[in-house]
C-alpha cells in the first residue's frame, strides 16, 4: 500500500469520524448551557434599535398589550450528512435556523400571566418517511422595567426537568422574575431544525395580529443553492431581495403599525397580507420546476404542473378493488350514471375507512377513479385550493393544490371526500373555490368555479312542539339541517357505526349494516373490541345529544332529556337533509305573572348571536357562509289562558336589508300559540360598510331571544 | 405544598386514556401484592418495596398502563412488564410549576379476552419520612389484593393505619419471626367514582412512626427555614415603601401583607430542596415571584424587621388528608402561611391569598389545625380561625325606579367580602382589559343584550386592603320589564343563584361538594309610578335544609316594591341520598324568585 494512499485512507475515515461524532454525539447539559448561553449574547448583540428604551404611546396605555417590536429571522443552509438509520447512509439535510424576537408591553394581568411561564424541550427527534428531523431550541427573556433598566433572565433561573430513558429528555421551565405590569418583556426563541433528507413545508410571514403590534421585521438568509420561491399575497409588499458576501439569498420585509383583525367572520387567506416562501433542497424532495436561486412566483401554471406530476388519478392500482366494489360495480350496470357514481363513491368511502387505514385524498380519487374507469365512467382531473390557502389561480406552491375528480356526464366535482356528505355535495372549505379541470394527460387547463351553497341550501329548519306540565314545559324539536349547516351536527350526533351503515346501504354492499359487517368480518375477539366500541359511541352521542340541547338554549336553561331519534342521516343525494328529534323537559322558562304566566318564548326558539362591545365596531370585510334559519314553535296553551293581540302583535317583528334578514310572525291557532322565525344571512362576503346592516339584525334576533309573552287567565 | 404524592399519581395522564371502570368493566387487576419491608442499617431507616399486579381482560382486548411513581426520597430499582419497555415521565399537578415526582408506566395490550398481563415494581425509599401512605392503586377494578407491611420489632415505633377503609378492605396485624406484619385485604374493589364536584378522598392507609409527634414533625420541616438566609439588601427601602403612612402595629402587619400580595406572584416550584426549604427572601423579592413557603418567610422576615413578632405556621388545609393531630405525617402539612403577634391578637398572613384583608382565613384552611413556631424553639399546635357564611359575602343592592317607555332603570352595586370577593377580583383582573366592561355586566347580573344599557361601571375597594370591593354601575334593563294593556310584568330577582347548584344524579355515586361556604344577598327596592299599583308579588318563602337557609321576602310599602333574598351556605357537602330533595329544593327557589311583579296602570 503506497503511503500516499494510506494518508488520503486517514483523512477519509478522519472525515467519516467528524460527521459520524458530529452525527451522533448527544449534548449534555453542560454543552446545551454553554451554546444557549451563546445563542442568547449573540442574539441580544444584534444591532436592533427597536427593541431599546421602549416608551409605550399613551393611546396604547391601556391595552392588555402591545407588540412593540417583532423580528423574524430566517436562515437556510444545507449540509451532506453521514445518517445512521438502519444502517449507514448520505443525507442531503436542510439546515432551518429560525430566531423570534417579541418585545411586548405588560399591561394587565392577563398579559402578566401570558408571558410569565414557560416551558419547553431543549431537544426533540421527529421520525419520517426520510430519516430523522432533529431541532433544538433555546428561550431567551429579558426583563425592561418602566425606568428603562434592563435585565436578562440568568440560565439559573432556568428550571431543568428530566425525563424519559436515563432522564435523557430535558425540559427547561421559566417563570421570569422580576416581570411585573407596567414592564416589557423581551422574548426571544431560536429554533434549529435539521430535516433529513427531505424540505420543509412553505413558510408564512403575516402581518397582521389581533393585538398592537407596531413594528414587525423579517430577515432571511438561504444558501444560493437551494431553490427559493415567494409570493405575495393580499397587499403584502415583495421582500427587499439582495445577496451576502458568500452569494446567498437576503431577505428583508419592515412593517409598521401592523393592521389588527378581528377573531369572527374573517377568512385570513383573502384579507390580510401575508407572504408564502418555499425553500427545497435539489438533491432530495422536490418539484419538477425546483432550481436553485430565488424566483419571485407570479404564475400559477408552474405549480399547477408540480401538482399534476404528484397525482396519478385512477392510473396507479395501489389497492386491488374489494369484492364488495366488483360486486357493486357488476350489479349496477343498469342504473343511471347518477346511480352508479353514488354507489361507486360510496363503496369507495367504505373501503376507505374499513380495512385501508383510511385513505389519503390522492389514494382515495386513485382508486376512485379506477373505480369509474371500470364501471365505464369517464371523468377529467382537477384541482383547486381550500379556502384557508390562496385561490388556484393565484398558486404559490404545489402544496396547496388539491386534487379532485370532475364527472361530466353528472356534472358532480369530488375533491377530499366526507363520509357524512352524499355523493357530489362539496365540502365547505371548497365551496365556490376556483378550479382548473383538466384531460387525462394534463395538457389544458380549463378555469371553473366548484358549487356553492345558497343561504337557502345552507338552512337550519326547527320545529318545536311545546306542552305544558304546570310550569314546566314539554318539547319536542326535530332539526332539519341542509347544506353546510347540518355537517357538525352529524359529526356529533352521529356514530362511526352511522356513517358506515349508511355507505353500505348507499352502495348496496353485501352486509346491509355495520353490526352486520362486524359479526361477517372479525373473529370473536376483534369483534367484542368493536361491539364495545359501538357502545361507548353510543354513550358519547347521548352526552353530544344533551350539548346539543344545552348549545341551542344556553346554560341557563334547565332542561331534563327525555329521548333522541335519528330521522335521516343526510347522507344520500335522495334525502340528503340531516333530521333529528329529541325531547326534552325545561323547567324555568315559565314564570309565575300573579294569576298569569310569563312564557320565555325567544329561549324556544334557540340562542342567537351575541355581539360584544369589542365585537361591534370592526374595520374589516366581513366573511361566513350564506345560511338561513327557519323556526317554529307551537306552543298548546294551558287550559284557560290565551294571549292577548297586544301580545301577539309585539311578537311579529321584520328588519331586512341587503344582507339580512329577521323576520318573526305570531298567530293564535286556537288554543296553540305559533311562533315563525325566518333569520338569512344573505351573502358569503359582505364589505365593511355593511357591517351595521348586519349589526342591526343581529341585534334585532338577539332580543327576540329575551321575548316574554304573557299568558293571560 | 401538597406532597401526597401517591393522590397525586391518579390525577396523572391516565386520566385521559386509562379505561374507566364501570360496572361492566373489561379490564381488572385480578392479582395483586403491594408489599413494603422495613429495614435498619447504620441508624438509615429505609423501606424496600416489591409490588406485582396481574391484569386481565374479562370481556376481549384492552389496552392498559401499569404504573408507579417515584421521586424525592423514593427510588425506582426495577420495572418489568414482559415484551414491553417501560416509559418514563414527570408528573406535576396544574397547580405546581415545577416539581419532582415521575412515574414509570408501561403501553400495554391485553391482546384478547382472558388474556393476562404481570406487571412488577420494585422502589426504595431511602428516607423513610416520604414514605407517607400507601395507595389503594385502583384505576382498574381489583379483584383481589394484598398489601402487607413488614416493620421488624426494632423498628416497632412505625406502623401502618387504616383510615375510613371501605367494606372491600379487611385489615389484619400479627406478629411472626419478630416482624409486625400489617396486612390489608382487598377483594372487589371498584374504581373510585369520577363525579364532577365530588369531596376529596378520605380513605386510605397511612404510615405512622415517622415523627413521634407533631412537634418532631416541625421541627424537622422548620430547620429548612431555619437554614435559609433571611437577609434583604434593600430591606429598610421596602418596608418603608410598605409600610407608608401606617399607624399602628396592626396597621404594619396590614400593609405588609398588601406589599407581598401586591409584589409577589405565587408560582409553585417543589423541586430539590424547594420542596421544604423556602426560597431565600432576597430570592423571592428578585425573582417577584415565589411558593406559599417563599411568601410566609418573606413576610416574617419584613415583620420582624419592624419588630413585630412574626412566625411560621405549618398548616394542614381541608385538603390534607390526614390532620398532625391524627398522624404527625408529611403528608398532614400542605402549606405555609406566616402568624403575627400584635397587641396579644393573632393575625394569620396568607400572601397566596391575593386579595384577602388582613385577618381574612379563607374557606379552604377555615379551623384547619395549624403548627407554629414558640420561643425556645417549641411549637404550638392550634386551630385557625374558622370562616363563617357571612365572611364571605355576595350582596347585590339596588335601587330602580320604572321608566316609562318599560324599563327598571336605576344603580346596582355588587358587595364581595371573603373569598367571594377573592374569585370576583381574579376574574376581573385576569380577564383582558377590553373585556372587562363585559365581564362586569355580567357580575351585575345582566346579560349582553342589546335592550340592556349598563353605563359609569366603577370599582371601589378592589384591592387586597379593603374588606368590601363593590362594583357599581348605572342600568337601564328593558328586559326586566313586559307591558301588556294595562299590566305592567317586572323581574326583579337580579341574577342567577350560581352557588345552588342543580346535582346531576344521573349515575352519580358520590356526595356533592358546594362552592363554599358563603352569604348571597340581593336587597333591591322598585319605586312604582304614582300612576300604577301593585297587584301582586312574588310570595315569601323560607327554607332551611343541611345545607343552607334560603329566605324571600318580597312586598309592597305604598310606592314601594322591596326584594330581599338571602342564601346562606352552612355546610357544603349534600349527601348522595339528600341531593334529589336538594334538586327539588333549589327548583322551588328558583321559581319562587322568578314569579313577575305585577303593576297596574291607574288611568285604565
Amino acid at each position: 500500500m503506497s503511503k500516499r494512499f494510506t494518508k488520503m485512507m486517514a483523512a477519509v475515515c478522519a472525515a467519516v469520524l467528524v460527521l459520524f461524532s458530529s452525527a451522533v454525539k448527544a449534548e449534555n447539559d453542560a454543552d446545551y448551557r454553554k451554546y444557549a448561553d451563546g445563542v442568547r449574547k449573540e442574539v441580544y448583540a444584534m444591532p436592533m434599535p427597536e427593541f431599546s428604551n421602549p416608551k409605550i404611546p399613551d393611546e396604547l396605555k391601556n391595552k392588555s398589550s402591545v407588540v412593540m417590536a417583532r423580528y423574524t429571522d430566517v436562515s437556510v443552509g444545507k449540509q451532506l450528512k453521514f445518517a445512521f438509520n438502519f444502517g449507514i447512509s448520505l443525507s442531503n439535510d436542510v439546515l432551518l435556523t429560525r430566531m423570534t424576537r417579541e418585545l411586548v408591553y405588560i399591561g394587565d394581568e392577563s398579559t402578566l400571566k401570558e408571558y410569565s411561564e414557560y416551558e419547553f424541550q431543549t431537544h426533540s427527534k421527529n421520525w419520517t418517511g426520510y430519516g430523522v428531523d432533529r431541532q433544538k431550541r433555546v428561550l431567551g427573556i429579558r426583563v425592561i422595567k418602566k425606568d428603562g433598566t434592563v435585565s436578562e433572565v440568568p440560565t439559573d433561573d432556568y428550571i431543568i426537568e428530566s425525563e424519559g430513558y436515563k432522564d435523557k429528555n430535558k425540559t427547561h421551565k421559566l417563570a421570569v422574575p422580576g416581570l411585573q405590569i407596567g414592564d416589557f418583556v423581551d422574548v426571544m426563541f431560536h429554533t434549529v431544525t435539521r430535516y433529513q433528507n427531505h424540505s420543509f413545508e412553505p413558510m408564512y410571514f403575516t402581518f397582521f395580529d389581533t393585538k398592537p403590534v407596531l413594528s414587525d421585521k423579517y430577515h432571511c438568509v438561504i444558501n444560493k443553492d437551494l431553490a427559493t420561491f415567494y409570493r405575495c399575497f393580499n397587499g403584502a409588499k415583495r421582500f427587499v431581495e439582495s445577496t451576502n458576501a458568500d452569494g446567498d439569498i437576503v431577505l428583508d420585509a419592515t412593517v409598521l403599525n401592523e393592521p389588527q383583525f378581528p377573531e369572527f367572520w374573517v377568512k385570513y387567506s383573502a384579507q390580510v397580507p401575508y407572504i408564502q416562501l418555499q425553500i427545497y433542497h435539489l438533491k432530495s424532495d422536490k418539484p419538477k420546476s425546483a432550481q436553485s436561486g430565488l424566483r419571485y412566483v407570479e404564475d400559477y401554471e408552474t405549480q399547477l404542473k408540480d401538482a399534476w406530476a404528484g397525482v396519478s388519478f385512477g392510473k396507479i392500482p395501489f389497492y386491488p378493488l374489494s369484492k364488495d366494489a366488483k360486486q357493486v360495480i357488476r350489479n349496477c350496470e343498469k342504473l343511471s350514471d347518477k346511480e352508479k357514481v353514488e354507489r361507486i363513491y360510496n363503496v369507495m368511502l367504505l373501503m376507505s375507512i374499513n380495512g385501508h387505514s383510511y385513505w389519503g385524498v390522492e389514494s382515495f380519487l386513485n382508486e376512485f377513479g379506477k373505480a369509474l374507469k371500470k364501471a365505464g365512467i369517464s371523468f377529467k382531473p382537477f384541482f383547486t385550493t381550500d379556502e384557508g390557502d390562496e385561490p388556484i389561480d393565484e398558486l404559490g406552491t404545489y402544496y396547496n393544490a388539491y386534487p379532485g375528480i370532475y364527472i361530466p356526464s353528472v356534472d358532480e366535482y369530488y375533491v377530499r371526500p366526507v363520509a357524512i356528505m352524499p355523493a357530489g355535495e362539496i365540502p365547505a372549505s371548497f365551496s365556490g373555490r376556483k378550479a382548473f379541470v383538466t384531460d387525462e394527460k394534463g395538457t389544458t387547463w380549463s378555469p371553473v368555479t366548484l358549487p356553492s351553497y345558497t343561504a337557502e341550501q345552507n338552512k337550519e329548519k326547527y320545529d318545536v312542539a311545546v306542552k305544558f306540565d304546570g310550569t314546566k314545559l314539554n318539547v319536542s324539536r326535530r332539526l332539519e339541517l341542509s347544506g353546510l349547516r347540518k355537517t357538525s351536527a352529524q359529526m356529533r350526533l352521529l356514530t362511526f357505526g352511522d356513517f358506515d351503515s349508511s355507505l353500505r346501504r348507499n352502495a348496496g354492499t353485501k352486509e346491509k349494516s355495520y353490526e352486520e359487517y362486524i359479526w361477517a368480518e372479525f373473529d370473536s375477539n376483534t369483534r367484542a373490541g368493536k361491539i364495545e366500541e359501538i357502545r361507548k359511541a353510543r354513550e358519547k352521542q347521548l352526552e353530544n345529544v344533551k350539548s346539543e340541547i344545552e348549545n341551542f338554549h344556553g346554560k341557563d336553561v334547565q332542561v331534563d332529556f327525555k329521548s333522541f331519534k335519528v330521522e335521516s342521516y343526510g347522507t344520500r343525494r335522495d334525502s340528503s337533509s340531516f333530521v333529528f328529534n329529541v325531547d326534552y323537559e325545561i323547567s324555568n322558562l315559565v314564570k309565575k305573572a300573579g294569576k298569569n304566566l310569563m312564557l320565555s318564548v325567544g329561549e324556544l326558539l334557540g340562542r342567537q348571536t351575541t355581539l360584544d362591545e369589542n365585537e361591534r365596531k370592526r374595520n374589516v370585510d366581513i366573511y361566513y357562509k350564506p345560511r338561513t334559519f327557519e323556526h317554529t314553535v307551537r306552543i298548546d296553551l294551558p287550559s284557560g289562558y290565551t294571549v292577548s293581540a297586544e301580545a301577539l302583535g309585539k311578537l311579529n317583528v321584520n328588519v331586512a336589508n341587503e344582507c339580512a334578514e329577521f323576520v318573526a310572525k305570531a298567530s293564535l291557532n286556537g288554543s296553540q300559540l305559533v311562533v315563525e322565525m325566518r333569520k338569512v344571512y344573505k351573502n358569503d362576503h359582505e364589505p365593511v360598510s355593511n357591517w351595521n346592516k348586519i349589526v342591526e339584525v343581529v341585534d334585532v334576533a338577539k332580543n327576540y331571544q329575551n321575548m316574554q309573552v304573557v299568558l293571560s287567565k | 405544598m401538597i406532597r401526597n404524592l401517591p393522590t397525586l399519581l391518579l390525577a396523572f395522564l391516565f386520566a385521559t386514556n386509562v379505561c374507566a371502570q364501570t360496572e361492566d368493566n373489561n379490564v381488572m387487576v385480578s392479582d395483586a401484592s403491594d408489599c413494603y419491608y422495613f429495614s435498619e442499617k447504620n441508624g438509615v431507616v429505609t423501606v424496600r418495596n416489591e409490588r406485582a399486579e396481574t391484569y386481565t381482560a374479562t370481556r376481549m382486548w384492552a389496552d392498559v398502563q401499569p404504573f408507579i411513581s417515584y421521586g424525592r426520597g423514593c427510588q425506582l430499582t426495577s420495572s418489568r412488564v414482559r415484551g414491553y419497555s417501560p416509559m418514563y415521565k414527570n408528573v406535576t399537578r396544574s397547580s405546581v410549576f415545577a416539581g419532582d415526582t415521575k412515574v414509570c408506566y408501561f403501553n400495554a395490550r391485553l391482546g384478547s379476552k382472558g388474556e393476562t398481563l404481570r406487571a412488577s415494581f420494585e422502589r426504595l425509599y431511602s428516607d423513610v419520612r416520604f414514605f407517607t401512605d400507601i395507595p389503594f392503586h385502583n384505576d382498574y377494578f381489583i379483584k383481589d389484593k394484598v398489601i402487607k407491611v413488614v416493620v421488624p420489632k426494632s423498628l416497632s415505633r412505625f406502623a401502618v393505619k387504616g383510615i375510613n377503609l371501605p367494606p372491600s378492605v379487611v385489615f389484619e396485624h400479627k406478629q411472626s419471626g419478630g416482624n409486625d406484619i400489617y396486612t390489608f385485604t382487598i377483594t372487589n374493589m371498584p374504581t373510585p367514582p369520577t363525579d364532577d364536584n365530588q369531596p376529596d378522598n378520605t380513605s386510605g392507609i397511612i404510615v405512622t412512626g415517622s415523627f413521634a409527634d407533631y412537634a418532631d414533625l416541625y421541627a424537622w420541616e422548620h430547620k429548612f427555614a431555619e437554614e435559609v438566609d433571611c437577609s434583604v439588601s434593600n430591606i429598610d427601602q421596602i418596608v418603608s415603601e410598605a409600610t407608608a403612612g401606617a399607624n399602628s402595629d396592626v396597621e404594619r402587619v396590614a400593609r405588609t401583607l398588601e406589599w407581598v400580595q401586591n409584589n409577589i406572584r405565587y408560582v409553585a416550584v417543589e423541586k430539590g430542596d424547594n420542596a421544604w426549604k423556602p426560597d431565600a427572601p432576597q430570592e423571592v423579592i428578585r425573582k417577584t415571584y415565589g411558593d406559599c413557603k417563599g411568601m410566609a418567610l418573606l413576610l416574617r422576615t419584613l415583620l420582624k424587621h419592624q419588630k413585630i413578632d412574626a412566625r411560621l405556621a405549618d398548616v394542614s388545609s381541608a385538603k390534607a388528608f390526614v390532620k398532625p393531630s391524627q398522624v404527625p405525617t408529611l403528608c398532614s402539612i400542605d402549606h405555609m402561611v406566616c402568624v403575627a403577634f400584635v397587641g396579644g391578637k393573632e393575625y394569620w398572613l396568607d400572601a397566596t391569598n391575593k386579595y384577602a384583608p388582613l385577618g381574612f382565613v379563607s374557606d379552604w384552611t377555615s379551623g384547619c389545625e395549624a403548627i407554629y413556631e414558640e420561643p425556645g424553639n417549641k411549637c404550638r399546635m392550634v386551630r385557625m380561625p374558622l370562616h363563617t357564611s357571612s365572611m364571605s359575602k355576595d350582596s347585590v343592592v339596588a335601587d330602580y325606579s320604572l321608566a316609562s317607555e318599560g324599563a327598571i332603570v336605576g344603580e346596582i352595586k355588587h358587595h364581595f367580602t371573603g373569598d367571594m370577593k377573592m374569585s370576583a377580583l381574579t376574574a376581573y383582573f385576569e380577564t383582558e382589559s377590553q373585556d372587562r366592561k363585559e365581564l362586569s355586566g355580567r357580575m351585575l347580573g345582566v346579560a349582553v343584550s342589546p335592550n340592556i344599557d349598563v353605563s359609569d361601571i366603577s370599582w371601589s375597594g378592589a384591592d387586597s386592603r379593603s374588606d368590601v370591593s363593590t362594583l357599581s354601575a348605572k342600568i337601564r334593563n328593558k328586559d326586566a320589564v313586559e307591558m301588556v294593556g294595562s299590566e305592567v310584568y317586572v323581574e326583579l330577582n337580579p341574577m342567577k343563584d350560581w352557588i345552588l347548584l342543580v346535582v346531576n344524579t344521573e349515575k352519580r355515586k358520590t356526595d356533592y361538594e358546594l362552592p363554599m361556604i358563603a352569604e348571597c344577598s340581593a336587597d333591591i327596592t322598585l319605586s312604582v309610578p304614582k300612576s300604577m299599583t301593585v297587584e301582586s308579588v312574588p310570595e315569601n318563602l323560607t327554607v332551611e335544609t343541611d345545607n343552607a337557609v334560603l329566605s324571600l321576602l318580597c312586598e309592597a310599602r305604598g310606592q314601594k316594591i322591596i326584594f330581599r333574598k338571602k342564601i346562606v351556605i352552612k355546610n357544603k357537602i349534600v349527601p348522595l341520598a339528600k341531593q334529589s330533595d336538594w334538586n327539588a329544593t333549589v327548583k322551588r327557589w328558583n321559581e319562587a324568585c322568578s314569579e313577575q311583579i305585577v303593576l297596574k296602570k291607574c288611568n285604565q
